[in-house]
């Protein structure tokens, strides 16, 4: 009895190491399948403008990637607080990511609407839509971020089971990663 | 308290080139050469992101829990 008992756990763990990397690949194969999206913008606009582009303004781009930048870091400070089951120290990490992510697409929101050129206009076409796709991205990690926070507030997540959280925290760094590429592409190559 | 500390030096390697980034785009006058720099650094920016914050070598170890 004892040995069947064990040899189920034993099984049982086993499972739960395939779940978990089953889960982590399949999120994986979701940022591949959204790079091809994001690779294809980035290629549109070098086919379209080469090297040159529009005058935007340079140090609100500057200002707006740092803020993402840091707002990468409160989040890994969650991630990590949770999986120490520092709930607290969790909770803010979430919160100031969901605030710097808010202060990013108002940076992002000031762009387009101080914008001196057309959306007519070639890179208008680009600028808009490559700004305008990862900013959809930065909003729906907000809203995952929200719902994150809400249940780690309810006590949701410990130091042995938080996927989710993690799997949201990895989406946000994503979209971090897609803005270290669009960043120079649009603002610094001229 | 090690973990901490690691996404903070890497956040803040981040901004540094980031703000070197932005040094070097500003000031150079050589298109070209600006456009290989600034590839570059986003890229070392980019395998920092997915290193550290994303761990991507966990798809290949096996899970911690």
């Amino acid at each position: 009895m004892a040995l069947a008992t064990a040899v189920s756990g034993h099984a049982g763990g086993h499972a739960a190491h395939d779940r978990a990397k089953m889960l982590r690949v399949g999120l994986w194969l979701f940022f591949f399948s959204e790079s091809i999206l994001f690779g294809l913008l980035l290629s549109a606009r070098f086919y379209l403008e080469g090297i040159s582009r529009e005058h935007v303004d340079q140090f609100l781009g500057f200002i707006i990637t740092v803020i993402l930048l840091l707002s990468s870091m409160t989040a890994y400070t969650a991630e990590t607080a949770i999986e120490h089951d520092r709930r607290t120290l969790a909770n803010w990490g979430l919160f100031l990511t969901i605030l710097l992510g808010v202060i990013f697409a108002g940076g992002v929101a000031v762009e387009w609407s101080t914008a001196e050129f057309s959306r007519h206009q070639s890179f208008g076409t680009v600028f808009f839509t490559m700004t305008g796709v990862h900013a959809s991205h930065v909003l729906s990690g907000i809203l995952m971020l929200v719902l994150a926070l809400s249940q780690s507030m309810r006590g949701r997540y410990t130091g042995k089971s938080h996927w989710p959280l993690s799997a949201i925290v990895m989406y946000w760094h994503f979209v971090d990663l897609v803005w270290v590429f669009f960043y120079p592409a649009l603002y610094l190559v001229s | 308290m090690r973990p901490f500390q690691s996404g903070a030096y890497v956040a803040i390697f981040l901004t540094v080139l980031t703000v070197a980034e932005y040094i070097f785009a500003v000031n150079l006058d050589n298109a070209h050469l600006r456009f290989a720099g600034l590839t570059v650094a986003a890229l070392a920016k980019a395998a920092f992101i997915a290193y550290y914050f994303m761990h991507i070598d966990r798809i290949w170890k096996p899970e911690a829990h």
